[in-house]
C-alpha cells in the first residue's frame, strides 16, 4: 500500500482535521481504506451557506443529522463542532423552527464529548435569540457565539461550566445582568474575547482568577450612540498576560500589580494616566497606547494639548516610563492642535522637572509631532526624563525640510549653553542618519546632502543620539 | 534537571538504525515521551527510540533545537515551523509525522499534519490519488455509489489541480 494510506488512523485523523468538511468527506472516494476515515476526525464544520447546501433547508438538516448519526454509530467523539446557519428575511433561509433543532443536536454533541463549539448565525440583524440549550452543554471548554441576541431565556438553563477556558462573543446583543450571570458560571475562564457586542455597559473581571487573555473590541460604527463600555480589572490581576482593548473605558485599581502582564494594548481606551502609572508592570514586553485622533500608531503614543504640558505632566510621564524600564520602547508625543499655539514653558519649568526626577529612562526612540514653536520646549522636557537612542524615523515626506533643519539646529548648536537647554548637557553626540525605504542600514548624512524634493518620499530620517555615561 | 543545577544536561538518543545523537535536555523534553523517561529517571544512559530512523531523528533534533531557541512568541515559532517544513517532500513528512506521534510532540505533529493537508486542499480526488500513489480499489460502480452518497460535497466545487 502507499505511504499515506498506511499511516495510523490517529495521524490520518489529524491530517483530515485541517481540511474543510467537504474536502474531508471527499477523501472517502480515494480508495476503500479511506471510505470511513473522514468521519473519525474530531471536528465537524458545517455551513448552511455552502453553495451545495444553500437554499435547501431539508438537505442541510439531513447532512447535519447524517453526520452526527455516523459518529454516534461508531461511538466516536466530536470534539469540535462549528455550525454556521443563516436565518431571517431571505426566501430560502432557515426559519426559527430549524434553530430549535439545536435543542436536539446539542445534547447529542454533549454526550459525544464536544469540547469546542462555535455557532454563527447570518441574519443581518441581531434578532435571533440564543437557544437556552447552549448553556446546558456542560462539557464545553471553548465556546464561540456569533450574532445572537441573549435574552433572559437564554440563561434559564445555565449550569456551572467547570471546564470552560475560552469564551468568545462576536456581534451579540447582551445586557450587563445576563453577561454577569454567564461569567459567574465560567469561573476558570482563561481567554475572554468580546468583539462588536452591543448593550454591554460594564464588564467586571473581578472573579476571573485564571484569566490570562482579555480582548475587547468595538468599532465606532457598531457603537453608534451607545455609551462606552467600561472594563473593570480586579485589584490583583495575577493571571493576566495580555490585555488588548479597543474603544472602551478602562479602570484599574490604583497600585495594581500586573506581575504577569506581557502585552498591554490600549486603542482609544479612556483611562487616567496617573492611575496607570501607579500600577506595576514588571513583565511587560509590549505596550501600545494609541488614539485614532493621533496620526501614527506606535509603542507609546501620547496626545496632549500644550497647555497641559507642565513640569508635573513630564514628571507623571516619568513615573510611567520608570514602570517600564525593563522594556525597550519608543515614545511618541503628539500635540493635538497643530495650528498656532507654541511657546511652552521656559527654563524654570525645565529646572522643576530636573529637580523632580532622578535617573532618566533609556528609550529606544522618541518622536515628536508638534508645532515648530513648541519643539524646543518639548525636546528639553523629554530629555530631562528620558535618554532616547534616536529621534524620529518617519518618512522624509512627512517631515518637511524646515522641521529637520530646525531640529538639526537645536541638536547641533546645543553647546551655546543657554539656560533652557540645560537638559542637553549629557548629550555627547548627535548625528543625522538616512535610510532608503527598502534598506535596513542607516547612513550618516549632513544637512546639505539631504535628498531633493523629488526623492524625499523614499527615505527615512532620524537623529542618532549618544549620551554621556554620567549616571 | 538542567534548570536546577545550572549546567545544561545533554541526553543521548539512539535511532533504530543505531545512530547516536546528543541533544540538550531542555530541547529534547519537547517530546513528552522523552520527558516522561527523564522524569522517571531512565534517561541516564542512552535513550533508545525504536520507531525512529537516524535520518528522521536528525531532522527532529534540528527542529527541537530550532524551536526551543525561540522565546515564547507564537508567531515566530509558527514562521520557524513553516520554514522548517517548506522544503520537505511527502516521504520525509510522513516519516516525521510518525516520529512526532511516537515521540508525542503535538506541535510538530500538528504542523506536519497541516502541511500534508495543505497539499490535498482544493484538489480533485484523481489528483490526490496520483500525488500520493493511492491505488483506487473501488469498482466503477462502487466509486459512483460512494460519490452519490456524498453528492453535496462535489457540488459547486472548483479544484485547482494545475498547481
Amino acid at each position: 500500500m502507499d505511504k499515506i494510506s498506511e499511516l495510523p488512523k490517529d495521524i490520518l485523523q489529524r491530517i483530515l482535521y485541517f481540511l474543510s468538511q467537504k474536502e474531508a468527506i471527499q477523501t472517502s472516494v480515494l480508495s476503500k481504506s479511506w471510505r470511513y476515515t473522514w468521519c473519525t476526525r474530531l471536528n465537524v464544520d458545517l455551513d448552511f451557506s455552502d453553495v451545495a447546501l444553500k437554499k435547501n433547508k431539508q438537505k442541510f438538516i439531513f447532512v447535519v443529522n447524517d453526520t452526527l448519526q455516523r459518529y454516534r454509530d461508531q461511538r466516536l467523539c466530536v470534539e469540535e463542532f462549528h455550525l454556521r446557519i443563516s436565518l431571517g428575511g431571505m426566501f430560502n433561509d432557515l426559519d426559527h423552527e430549524s434553530v430549535s433543532l439545536l435543542e436536539k443536536w446539542i445534547p447529542l454533541l454533549t454526550v459525544m464529548g464536544m469540547k469546542k463549539f462555535r455557532l454563527s448565525v447570518r441574519s443581518g440583524h441581531r434578532s435571533v435569540k440564543l437557544p437556552p440549550v447552549i448553556f446546558g452543554a456542560v462539557s464545553l471548554q471553548d465556546l464561540h457565539l456569533e450574532s445572537f441576541y441573549f435574552d433572559r431565556k437564554a440563561i434559564e438553563r445555565m449550569v456551572l461550566f467547570k471546564h470552560l477556558k475560552s469564551l468568545r462573543l462576536d456581534k451579540v446583543c447582551i445586557e450587563d445582568e445576563i453577561f454577569d450571570k454567564i461569567i459567574a458560571n465560567f469561573p476558570l475562564i482563561e481567554t475572554l474575547t468580546i468583539e462588536e457586542c452591543i448593550w454591554l455597559r460594564t464588564i467586571k473581571v473581578d472573579d476571573l482568577h485564571n484569566l490570562k487573555y482579555l480582548f475587547f473590541k468595538m468599532s465606532y460604527i457598531t457603537r453608534g450612540e451607545e455609551e462606552v463600555c467600561r472594563i473593570e480589572i480586579h485589584p490583583s490581576p495575577l493571571s493576566l498576560e495580555t490585555i488588548d482593548i479597543t474603544n472602551c473605558n478602562l479602570w484599574f485599581h490604583k497600585g495594581a500589580d500586573f506581575c504577569n502582564l506581557k502585552e498591554l494594548s490600549l486603542c482609544d481606551a479612556t483611562l487616567s494616566l496617573d492611575h496607570l502609572s501607579l500600577c506595576k508592570f514588571p513583565s511587560l514586553e509590549y505596550l501600545k497606547i494609541f488614539a485614532t485622533s493621533g496620526e501614527w500608531e506606535s509603542d507609546i503614543l501620547l496626545n496632549f494639548e500644550l497647555s497641559h504640558v507642565t513640569s508635573s505632566w513630564f514628571l507623571k510621564l516619568k513615573v510611567l516610563l520608570d514602570s517600564l524600564t525593563d522594556c525597550e520602547f519608543s515614545l511618541n508625543l503628539n500635540e493635538y492642535s497643530m495650528n498656532g499655539g507654541g511657546g511652552g514653558g521656559g527654563g524654570h519649568i525645565i529646572q522643576e522637572i530636573i529637580n523632580g526626577c532622578d535617573k532618566p529612562v533609556v528609550v529606544e526612540s522618541l518622536s515628536l509631532c508638534c508645532n515648530l514653536s513648541s519643539l524646543s520646549y518639548l525636546l528639553n522636557g523629554a530629555f530631562c526624563i528620558c535618554r532616547p537612542r534616536n529621534i524620529d524615523h518617519y518618512l522624509y515626506s512627512k517631515w518637511d525640510r524646515v522641521r529637520i533643519e530646525f531640529l538639526w539646529k537645536i541638536l547641533m548648536q546645543r553647546e551655546t549653553g543657554k539656560e533652557d537647554q540645560f537638559s542637553f548637557r549629557d548629550l555627547e553626540e548627535a548625528r543625522m542618519e538616512i535610510r532608503g525605504i527598502n534598506q535596513e542600514e542607516w547612513h550618516p548624512i549632513s544637512l546639505s546632502e539631504l535628498p531633493n524634493d523629488q526623492e524625499r518620499g523614499y527615505h527615512f530620517i532620524r537623529f542618532a543620539l549618544k549620551w554621556r555615561q554620567t549616571l | 534537571m538542567a534548570a536546577e543545577t545550572g549546567t545544561p544536561t545533554t541526553l543521548t538518543l539512539k535511532s533504530n538504525d543505531d545512530e547516536l545523537f546528543s541533544v540538550a535536555e531542555s530541547a529534547a523534553i519537547l517530546s513528552v515521551t522523552i520527558r516522561n523517561m527523564v522524569e522517571d529517571g531512565c534517561a541516564g544512559g542512552v535513550i533508545p527510540l525504536d520507531n525512529v530512523d537516524g535520518k528522521t531523528l536528525a531532522s527532529v533534533i534540528t527542529y527541537m533545537n530550532g524551536i526551543s531557541a525561540i522565546p515564547a512568541d507564537e508567531e515566530k515559532k509558527k514562521s520557524y515551523r513553516d520554514k522548517f517544513l517548506s522544503d520537505k517532500d511527502f516521504e520525509t513528512l510522513a516519516d516525521m509525522v510518525l516520529a512526532a506521534n511516537y515521540l508525542n510532540m503535538s506541535c510538530l505533529m500538528d504542523a506536519v499534519s497541516a502541511k500534508i493537508a495543505q497539499v490535498m486542499e482544493k484538489k480533485s480526488v484523481g489528483w490526490v490519488r496520483r500525488k500520493f500513489g493511492i491505488e483506487n480499489d473501488y469498482t466503477p460502480e462502487e466509486e459512483a455509489a460512494v460519490k452519490e452518497e456524498h453528492k453535496w460535497t462535489f457540488e459547486g466545487v472548483e479544484t485547482d489541480d494545475d498547481n
